[in-house]
C-alpha cells in the first residue's frame, strides 16, 4: 500500500510546487522586459555581442506598436517591451494565487501562457524572416515565454497521472 | 495544488511587493542609466574662468 502511495506524494508535491517556478519564471521576464523598456526609453544601445544584431532588432518598427497598427500618436511610439512587462506580471499574479491554492487562475495562467507562446513564436519568426537579425534580449523573452507553456503543460500531464 | 480557497492576504501582498519593487526598480534603472545631457552650464566652472595675471595693466 505504501509503495503505491509513495509516487503519488511526489506528484503531488510536484504539481503543488510547479505555480511556484512559474512565478519565479515570471519574475525574470519581468525582469528582462523593464530592461529593454528602459533602455528604449533611455535611447541607449543594450549590451550585445556574439552573431546578434539587437540595434537592428530594437530600431524596427516592430520593436513598438507602431510595426503592428501604425504610426498611431503616442501609442505608436510604445515600445512592446512594456506590454511584455505588463504580460509577464499578469502570469506571475496567476501563478502566485495558483501557488496559493486557486485552481481556476491556474486555468487562467493556461491561457494567458499560451498566447504569450504563441505571440513569442510569431516575434520569433519577424526576427528570422522579416529582420533578419536576432536580439538575444528578445530570444531571452521568448524562451520565458515557451518555458511558461511548458511549465502549464507539465502540469496537466501531471494532473492525469494523478486522475 | 490545493483546492482550498484563498484564506489569506500573502499572496497580494506578495504581487503588491513584486508590483512596487518592478515599478521602484525600472524608475531607478531608468534614472541612474540616463544619459547626461550635453549643452553650456550657464555658470563657468573654475577652468573656464579667465585668470588674470598679478602684474597685469590697470586699464582705465
Amino acid at each position: 500500500m505504501t509503495e503505491t502511495e509513495a509516487p503519488n506524494i511526489e506528484e503531488k508535491s510536484t504539481i503543488a510546487k510547479l505555480p511556484i517556478l512559474a512565478a519565479l519564471v515570471a519574475l525574470a521576464g519581468i525582469a528582462d522586459a523593464i530592461f529593454l523598456t528602459v533602455h528604449h526609453y533611455n535611447a541607449e544601445p543594450v549590451p550585445c555581442g556574439g552573431p546578434f544584431d539587437c540595434e537592428m532588432v530594437l530600431s524596427s518598427p516592430y520593436s513598438t506598436l507602431s510595426g503592428f497598427v501604425g504610426n498611431v500618436p503616442v501609442i505608436g511610439d510604445m515600445p512592446l517591451s512594456i506590454f511584455g512587462a505588463v504580460a509577464y506580471f499578469i502570469a506571475f499574479c496567476f501563478a502566485i494565487l495558483a501557488a496559493f491554492g486557486d485552481r481556476r487562475t491556474w486555468l487562467l495562467f493556461g491561457v494567458q501562457s499560451t498566447l504569450m507562446a504563441t505571440f513569442a513564436c510569431y516575434l520569433f519568426y519577424l526576427q528570422s524572416v522579416v529582420i533578419r537579425a536576432y536580439c538575444q534580449w528578445c530570444l531571452i523573452s521568448a524562451g520565458i515565454s515557451t518555458a511558461l507553456f511548458i511549465i502549464f503543460i507539465i502540469s496537466i500531464f501531471v494532473k492525469r497521472r494523478l486522475a | 495544488m490545493n483546492d482550498a480557497k484563498v484564506k489569506s492576504n500573502t499572496p497580494l501582498l506578495i504581487i503588491g511587493a513584486v508590483l512596487m519593487l518592478a515599478v521602484g526598480g525600472g524608475l531607478w534603472f531608468y534614472s541612474s542609466s540616463k544619459p547626461l545631457k550635453t549643452g553650456v552650464s550657464p555658470t563657468p566652472t573654475p577652468t573656464q574662468q579667465k585668470t588674470i595675471p598679478a602684474d597685469a595693466p590697470i586699464r582705465s
